[in-house]
């Protein structure tokens, strides 16, 4: 599989779900802290939404807030979870 | 919607008013209920800028002159002394939520999740730990740390829920844990009277705009639940009712304002019956 392909789609994903519309993927970098104030500064409501997209387009589920925080940590941790989930 | 980080609220009864009300109450109920008069005074006097927020509100009511601000301080140390005499197993204190229990239920049998919105009012603790009798999942967004010193500063013989996540405003990733639970047919409880960060919108409350938070709502259209807003009222001496509204079902991210202005508008009711039961101690309206 291409990451690099695989991150940029990935990213689009991460954008349309939560409606970042002023922001493109190429500004999100592979590790670009998603939650962290200096990085794209993201809430609670927003993790639901990817919470929601992962299972939508990817077929993944995250249920334990534990997990969300490794997990969600930036684009590259969400790659690696979805590609050991062998989607 | 808007997002906003901060919170300069201040909750008051943690580890020390606790423990503190758990010594008065090895006197006894009533005892402790006379000498609270005194702290009550105490709070009034010592602790004016906490009461600053409560004056405010009272205003809004019309009743801001200093024996209805310690009509409020004594109300809540009434609540708290209960709260205390009730989690430790006092069969004194009663707290029934029959009406509450029956609309949830029917809910949860069609296996749909239920998320309570509930209010710092009254007894809102004691009516927290009968969410274990659901016997489902469960699941509370609250005061993690308060709950945490409740446990340490009495021995609770009713079981507190496990709280799965912090209200750590910092904690961007605490409604997880509540989604994973409703989506499995389980209860949680949320609190729509305080806003602690995350998105919100201004909702008139009391004849003022207000930030009420709109990640309960999110949450019960995203975990597809319904909401049920509720208030655990002091309604005589040693006893305590849950009331409900209207349960909401939003589903979209859309419907979050309007399920915030119904809870806006059923807090009011209760508030314009029992207006000395509402304890959010600093000024709801800055």
């Amino acid at each position: 599989m291409d990451r690099e392909k695989f991150l940029s789609e990935l990213k689009g994903n991460i954008v349309g779900a939560l409606n970042l519309g002023g922001i493109s993927t190429d500004e999100i970098g592979d590790d670009s802290k998603l939650f962290a104030e200096d990085g794209l500064g993201l809430d609670s409501v927003d993790a639901l939404e990817l919470v929601v997209m992962l299972e939508s387009k990817y077929g993944v589920s995250i249920d334990r807030s534990d997990d969300a925080k490794s997990i969600f940590d930036s684009p590259n941790t969400i790659a690696d979870y979805i590609i050991s989930k062998g989607k | 919607m808007k997002m906003d980080r901060k919170w300069r609220g201040k909750s008051y009864g943690g580890k020390f008013g606790t423990s503190c009300f758990a010594t008065l109450l090895r006197i006894g109920m009533f005892p402790a209920y006379i000498l609270l008069i005194f702290v009550a005074a105490f709070f009034v006097l010592r602790r004016r800028k906490a009461l600053e927020g409560s004056a405010k509100y009272l205003e809004l009511k019309r009743r801001a002159i200093f024996p209805e601000i310690f009509k409020l301080a004594y109300s809540f140390g009434i609540c708290m002394l209960d709260k205390t005499a009730y989690m430790s197993g006092s069969k004194k204190i009663k707290c029934e939520d029959g009406n509450v229990r029956n609309t949830a239920l029917k809910i949860l049998a069609k296996n749909n999740g239920v998320l309570f919105l509930t209010a710092h009012v009254g007894g809102w603790e004691m009516a927290g730990s009968k969410l274990t009798e659901y016997k489902r999942e469960t699941a509370a967004i609250g005061e993690l740390e308060e709950d945490s010193e409740v446990e340490s500063a009495i021995k609770p013989s009713r079981k507190i829920p496990k709280m799965k996540m912090s209200s750590n405003p910092s904690d961007t990733l605490g409604l997880v844990e509540a989604f994973g639970v409703l989506r499995r047919g389980g209860v949680a409880a949320a609190h729509g009277d305080r806003y602690a960060g995350g998105r919100f919108a201004k909702i008139n409350f009391l004849g003022k705009p207000a930030k009420m938070p709109l990640s309960p709502y999110i949450l019960a259209a995203k975990a597809k639940c319904a909401v049920i807003p509720v208030v655990c009222l002091r309604k005589k001496l040693f006893f305590y009712e849950v009331e409900a509204g209207d349960p909401m079902y939003p589903k979209n991210t859309a419907d979050a304002e309007k399920g915030a202005e119904m809870f806006a508008k059923f807090l009011e009711e209760k508030l314009d019956k029992y207006p000395y039961q509402w304890f959010n101690f600093y000024d709801y309206w800055d």
